[in-house]
């Protein structure tokens, strides 16, 4: 997970979401996602492996990372 | 946390199940611990006693070796009984302009088959702090439905809870 100096920018994070939604996210189901600036840059079952790609793009900024449940969720 | 008047709406999640549409109260945070910040979505759980994060978030984005965490209780939900460890993140949700921060006592499975299917958000210490609306209903299209976040503010002393309410009749 890269550190940055600077927060995350919680107006980017909001407006990546929101275009999350626009796009559907049930065909990442069982899926970890990463977004930014409204693309989805990364995506695999395992977080650690999203993580790692992420990191060798080497960004200067953090994106959204969102696993999607794969059934319904009842706690 | 900070007082303010305004609240925050957020659009529900949709996701499609089979030939069902669920919508999902997912709010978008920056958990933080250390000097690590996640962007995620926690699910909004009013059921939950209290807040469970995903294991796979404390041990690869926070670097954190949970069988290193001491136990701290058990949980019962539907995947059945578990024992967790606790661990206290700071979580920063809002707007660019209104950004409030909360420190939250998540827990965590000491059990790799036992983890939620995603971060959830309970009652103990959100609820407490926070009036959370659930407004599916509001229009004919459910998909146009929004939660809305309020700062809790009381304009009772406190005091005056100590005494149960008597019903009016």
């Amino acid at each position: 997970m890269k550190k940055l100096q600077k927060n995350v920018n919680q107006n980017q994070l909001n407006s990546d979401y929101e275009w999350l939604l626009l796009q559907g996210i049930s065909q990442y189901k069982g899926q970890w996602i990463a977004v930014l600036d409204r693309n989805i840059i990364a995506r695999n079952k395992l977080l650690k492996n999203v993580l790692k790609t992420v990191a060798n793009k080497n960004l200067d900024k953090i994106p959204l990372y969102l696993r999607v449940p794969e059934g319904s969720v009842t706690t | 946390m900070f007082f303010l008047s305004k609240s925050f709406s957020y659009s529900f999640t949709p996701i499609q199940i089979r030939e069902e549409i669920i919508l999902r109260p997912v709010l978008q945070v920056v958990l933080m611990y250390k000097s690590v910040e996640f962007p995620t979505g926690v699910l909004i759980d009013s059921g939950a006693d209290y807040s469970i994060i995903q294991r796979e978030i404390v041990e690869d984005a926070f670097n954190i070796d949970i069988s290193k965490l001491e136990k701290c209780g058990e949980t019962c939900g539907i995947t059945g009984k578990t024992d967790v460890g606790k661990i206290d993140i700071e979580m920063r949700f809002g707007t660019g302009h209104d950004t409030l921060i909360e420190k939250i006592p998540f827990r965590v499975s000491l059990d790799k088959k036992k983890d939620p299917p995603i971060t959830l958000l309970g009652r103990d210490p959100f609820f407490y702090k926070y009036r959370v609306d659930f407004r599916m209903g509001y229009t004919n299209d459910p998909a146009l439905g929004k939660f809305v976040l309020y700062p809790e503010t009381h304009k009772r002393k406190a005091n005056n809870f100590k005494k149960p309410l008597k019903y009016k009749k």
